[in-house]
């Protein structure tokens, strides 16, 4: 977005006569802004959603009567009510780490939305190393979960936050893994080039490209929910064993923060699989019917309701279980596709 | 070589147990909701469904077969009886030979099993498909169902004085109205008017008001 502020500031005197750094500095305020709104409403619609999907699954209604229809102002009206609720630290905790967890999972969230291009060009930040980026970034949300886990002083919260770390770290590699096969194809790091190297199609796209990505993106998707606690894989929070996991102690805005930063982690999971093997922003037609950021929505919202769908099928997995799935079965997998995708480009050069 | 056989066969069995579970939550996405919005819309309830008792005091006779069904003892009633001194019938004709001042349902200890209205010679005695017994004071779960004898004797003459009043105003009405007509058609028809009596008489007989009750003095 560098380019547009430089335009903007070209055509405008009032902004040529200030120094360039206070408009690039009002530019970021402004796409953080835009960020954290996108952010917000992305996390209140999954929350809506997610109470329609689950009522639906089990044959029952969801939210009805807040707002009129379908219950459509019934996470605002949730939202609201957390953030006028008394902000509770328990006596025994460690206020400074207590404090700063909620922000810390938030700003590991929020920052990734940066680096996510929702259209051709369409993107806060164009990063060339947007994927890299990513990864790393949204990787700091544990340091978020371990630490609320720890300053809680809660065995509820210590056991969710050791699990988050022990989960969250092991599912990086089958995701780091199974991504960079897609950045061999693609030859950059760059997420913009990425989704503007899968135009033209269906057969473009990253996932039917060839086999081994094929497998590559769902060892990626099955890694992905593990990396940001969805349900066949959410032991940090099992209620049915933890109470709450690491946000047990948690109450109004901070919860809210750590239950914004987890919907809207949802987001950015199945928006790094729409650009990395669904062909971001293109159809699945040869030429682009539609603009670019609805086709990247609709599939976004698509894996959203799959993960949905995942949830309120499958149960919880053991701890042994988690691990095994990890190390015993994803990362060999993903190492042999990225070895198979070596060797087809070794013998495809072309392709 | 079984061990390696093992292992894959339980990454696709993990695989496909996922899409059968997944095919069956999405079938059940698309089956007509099984519940309600309650507080708009209530169930059909059945037709022998128990709820909250209900007694029509006015045709209880006070014959304490419910109490003595109550398996929990929760009907309390006091009777009265004095000689031949009666109350009134009921809607399907029985007497009622004794006063009751006290009937008393204590819904917090009732256990709502239906004993108390298999009994029920008169039918009063019905358990209601009302079913949202709860209340905000756990006294208002005694339900008192006895009637003050004094009040409503008074209601009654009142009743039964103000319905003779009434009779009476209609049949002089009707007599003056019969009267009228008479007199139009003896003026009509001349000299042969001798009949405007009888309707006047017929109405008369009919008009009786048949108070077999006896008033019960008030004390």
């Amino acid at each position: 977005m560098k380019e547009w502020v430089d335009g903007l500031v070209e055509g405008s005197s009032l902004l040529q006569s200030l120094p360039i750094e206070v408009s690039y500095f009002l530019a970021m305020v402004f796409f953080s802004l835009v960020a954290v709104g996108w952010m917000a409403i992305c996390a209140l619609f999954f929350v809506w959603l997610e109470r329609k999907v689950s009522a639906r699954i089990q044959s029952r209604l969801g939210p009805v009567y807040v707002g009129g229809r379908f219950g459509w102002a019934q996470t605002p009206a949730d939202a609201l009510k957390l953030l006028m609720k008394e902000d509770l630290v328990p006596e025994s905790a460690d206020r400074l780490l207590f404090n700063i967890a909620p922000a810390i999972a938030f700003m590991a969230t929020l920052l990734t939305f940066v680096a996510i291009p929702i259209g051709n060009g369409l993107v806060i930040a164009d990063l060339d190393i947007g994927i890299f980026f990513i990864l790393a970034v949204s990787s700091l949300g544990v340091i978020g979960i371990i630490m609320g886990g720890w300053a809680s002083n809660s065995k509820w919260s210590l056991y969710g936050g050791m699990r988050a770390a022990s989960q969250i770290v092991s599912y990086e590699i089958p995701v780091a893994l199974s991504l960079i096969g897609v950045v061999m194809i693609a030859g950059t790091l760059n997420l913009v080039e990425i989704g503007r190297g899968q135009a033209g199609g269906i057969w473009n796209w990253y996932l039917f490209k060839s086999p081994f990505l094929f497998a590559a993106g769902i060892v990626y998707f099955i890694a992905a929910l593990a990396e940001v606690n969805r349900t066949p894989f959410d032991l940090p929070e099992a209620e049915s064993e933890l109470v709450s996991g690491y946000n047990t102690e948690y109450s109004g805005m901070k919860f809210a923060f750590f239950f914004l930063a987890e919907f809207a982690n949802l987001f950015v999971i199945s928006a790094v699989a729409v650009v990395m093997f669904l062909g971001a922003w293109n159809s699945f037609l040869p030429w682009q019917i539609l603009p670019g950021p609805i086709w990247f929505l609709g599939k976004v919202f698509f894996l959203v309701l799959v993960i949905m769908w995942l949830r309120w099928t499958l149960p919880r997995l053991r701890v042994d279980q988690l691990m095994h799935t990890c190390w015993k079965v994803l990362i060999p997998i993903s190492m042999v596709l990225l070895i198979g995708v070596g060797v087809q480009m070794w013998l495809f050069p072309g392709n | 070589m079984s061990a390696v056989k093992k292992y894959f066969s339980d990454i696709y069995n993990s695989m496909a147990t996922v899409l059968v579970g997944m095919a069956t939550t999405g079938r059940t996405a698309f089956r007509k909701p099984v519940t309600l919005e309650y507080p708009d819309v209530r169930w059909e309830l059945p037709e022998r469904y128990r709820g909250i008792l209900h007694n029509r005091i006015e045709d209880c006779i006070g014959c304490l077969a419910c109490a003595r069904a109550c398996p929990v003892n929760c009907i309390h009633i006091d009777i009265v009886k004095r000689g031949k001194e009666e109350y009134g019938v009921t809607s399907d004709g029985t007497k009622i030979t004794q006063w009751i001042p006290r009937f008393d349902i204590d819904m917090s200890l009732c256990m709502v099993c239906g004993l108390c209205t298999e009994p029920c010679p008169t039918e009063c005695l019905t358990m209601t498909k009302e079913y949202e017994l709860a209340v905000h004071d756990k006294h208002d779960m005694y339900l008192e169902f006895a009637l003050d004898r004094d009040k409503v004797m008074a209601e009654k003459a009142e009743a039964e004085k103000k319905a003779a009043k009434e009779k009476a105003a209609r049949e002089k009405a009707e007599k003056e109205a019969a009267a009228k007509k008479a007199a139009a058609e003896a003026e009509a028809a001349g000299k042969e008017g001798a009949e405007p009596e009888k309707p006047a008489a017929d109405a008369e007989a009919d008009g009786k008001p048949g108070s077999e009750e006896k008033k019960p003095d008030a004390s």
